[in-house]
């Protein structure tokens, strides 16, 4: 006895197996993936900045009236427990042995400063990390960052020294991004 | 350029700011903020007498760094060869070879 089947109904079982496939494989993907994202934020800039005012490397917590603002973002978190993940830099020219300095606030609070060392006038350094932190409350979060030079005399942000500001047209930006993240 | 041309012409103050071209913050230790002609004036003079200057220097600046080198190289022939004697150098540029010799030294 022969089973005749129709090309329609092959079809049909083709395409239902490789949707099966795919929900198995998204059903995989999900089971062992550890976080969820809840939410995200994303700010930058190429703003051509410049300041006199210093963020000194010094063993003291810098403070929101050091150096100059580069960037704000506000971003409201989602859940109580969850985590955000911030990462930030600044691309920062300062004289030849000078270091720049990128620090992280939310409002007043400093959560995390980097900094790094310019080896010759003119060249671009670009401090930043990644912080993280729980959140504990559903209020919005004043993100900002400020930068400045070490010492006595002049930093600039998203352009170098000596050469009359920006550089690489408008590409090289600044940025804040939060990423918040359910365990 | 106008921050360059603004610390040259009050000198290095903390508290000024300038965001793509406006002046965000100014020194309270500075004089009042002049008008937008008399800064267009100070970036002009800048431009005109200091620029040059700045430029050379830096050229200066990373030039004198490998010049370092020379110099100790040309010190130490200069002894090998017995054309000056080590008693004869200051005793605080004797020191500075000495250490830089003993630094090359840990490096090899």
């Amino acid at each position: 006895m022969s089973i005749v089947v129709s090309p329609f109904a092959l079809l049909r079982r083709a395409s239902s197996w490789v949707a099966e496939q795919n929900f198995l494989a998204g059903h995989k993907v999900n089971s062992l993936s550890a976080y969820h994202i809840l939410g995200r934020g994303y700010s930058e800039s190429g703003a051509d900045v410049s300041t006199t005012t210093t963020i000194p490397l010094d063993d003291t917590t810098p403070t929101n009236s050091e150096g100059a603002q580069l960037l704000t973002l506000s971003y409201t978190p989602k859940k109580i427990g969850a985590r955000l993940i911030i990462s930030y830099a600044g691309l920062i020219s300062v004289p030849a042995g000078f270091a720049g300095v990128v620090a992280l606030f939310s409002d007043s609070t400093l959560l995390a400063v980097a900094a790094g060392q310019s080896y010759s006038n003119g060249a671009m350094i670009s401090p930043g990390g990644v912080y993280e932190m729980t959140v504990a409350s559903l209020s919005a979060i004043n993100f900002a960052t400020r930068f400045g030079g070490n010492n006595a005399g002049t930093a600039r942000a998203n352009g170098t020294m000596f050469l009359s500001g920006r550089v690489y047209g408008s590409v090289p930006k600044s940025f804040i991004s939060v990423i918040e993240v359910d365990q | 350029m106008l921050i360059e041309a603004l610390v040259w012409k009050y000198g290095y103050a903390p508290g000024l700011t300038i965001r793509d071209g406006v002046i965000e913050e100014w020194p309270s230790t500075w004089p009042e903020q002049p008008a937008k002609k008399a800064i267009e004036k100070i970036v002009d003079d800048f431009q005109a007498q200091e620029l040059p200057k700045v430029q050379t220097r830096l050229i200066l600046d990373d030039g004198d760094k490998g010049l370092i080198r020379v110099i100790e190289d040309l010190v130490t022939t200069l002894i090998d060869k017995g054309v000056i004697a080590k008693a004869d150098l200051p005793p605080a540029a004797l020191q500075k070879l000495d250490e830089r010799s003993a630094l090359r030294e840990v490096l090899k």
